[in-house]
């Protein structure tokens, strides 16, 4: 595997709403997809932390099964089968209300992202603070066979991302040779 | 050089029981097997052994699935448990990550970390400790509930310098 940065995104003084990779030109010999996000946002109404929104298409389609097991303080897990929409809940991440300097990280993985089947994607993120923080292991699927063409990233409650915030794609080569599949 | 090199990238033709992964190079620190798939029942469970050993597991698990999140850890099993438990239809795609760290040192046991979403009842962190200090040479995976994963499941494997 080669992991190749695809395209980054730094956020500047100005903050930013939404963040958007164009994928349909990526090169087809990236067979997996992986996101890394250090974020935080402007959210100041509540909360140390706030979920971030995955979409795939300009939030076409829709998506199925958040699973997450959560810690925010206390120990938590959920699952939602029911259907989530237009986009996944895609991590937790430092609001304004967390201690100044501090963000949330996490690693979000697209397998196998042109596939003509429904999507699966897993990810992996925390939002450390002083005392305590909230972590999150989840995944969804998308419910659609379509190629992903494009692919969104922004905070829920229609906040935005705030200075120092790093939203990178990067993608992972085929190789083979290497071993024996029986 | 890059730090990780890719081995091999499959797509299944037809529907499989067991994969069994051979003739891999022991220059590698780590292996790191990615696999996405669904099965052919309305659940999994998805085991690994490491030299056809039917002996000497341990793993602890840290595990949600439609209830608060669960830990366990079971002791002296015949496989590893890979992913969690999946309960969900038949049709749905899921996707794990297995590393297996220092592999072909031989004096020392063998561990396992892997990470597993079926995206509709489990996520699942498992950690494994195979009390087996030979080099690992063969990985069999395989569902110890007798499904088959179906046609167009993608097996990815990587090895770490």
């Amino acid at each position: 595997m080669r992991l190749e940065l695809i395209e980054t995104v730094t956020v500047g003084a100005t903050p930013l709403a939404e963040v958007s990779f164009n994928v349909s030109g990526v090169s087809s010999d990236y067979v997996d997809l992986y996101l890394y996000i250090s974020a935080r946002t402007n959210q100041t109404i509540s909360y140390f932390w706030e979920s971030l929104q995955l979409g795939f298409n300009n939030y076409g389609g829709t998506w199925r099964g958040i699973t997450q097991a959560r810690n925010n303080g206390s120990p938590y897990g959920a699952v939602d089968s029911s259907g989530l929409g237009y986009s996944a809940w895609a991590g937790m991440y430092a609001s304004s209300n967390a201690s100044a300097n501090t963000f949330g990280i996490s690693t979000i993985y697209i397998p196998d992202w042109r596939a003509s089947h429904e999507k699966p994607v897993m990810l992996d993120s925390a939002a450390p603070q002083v005392n305590y923080g909230a972590q999150q292991m989840g995944g969804s699927r998308w419910l659609s066979s379509a190629a992903i063409t494009s692919i969104q990233i922004r905070p829920g409650g229609s906040h935005s991302f705030v200075q120092h915030s790093l939203i990178s794609l990067y993608g992972v080569s085929s190789a083979s040779g290497g071993v024996t599949v029986s | 050089m890059s730090a990780i090199t890719g081995l091999t990238d499959l797509t299944l033709g037809s529907n499989t029981t067991t994969i069994n992964l051979t003739n891999f190079s022991s220059s590698y620190k780590d292996l790191i097997i990615s696999l996405t798939w669904r099965n052919s029942g309305n659940s999994s469970a998805i085991r690994v052994r490491f030299n056809d050993s039917v002996a000497s597991y341990d793993f602890a698990t840290i595990v949600t699935n439609h209830t608060p999140t669960t830990t366990g850890f079971n002791a002296d099993e015949s496989s590893t448990r890979a992913f969690g438990v999946q309960t969900g239809p038949t049709d749905l795609w899921q996707t794990g990550i297995l590393k297996i760290y220092d592999y072909a040192n031989p004096n020392r046991h063998k561990f396992m970390l892997t990470r597993h979403s079926d995206a509709n009842g489990d996520v699942a962190l498992v950690g494994t400790r195979w009390q087996v200090t030979s080099p690992i040479t063969k990985v069999t995976i395989f569902d110890v509930l007798g499904q088959t994963m179906q046609a167009g499941a993608r097996l990815r494997v990587w090895g770490r310098i």
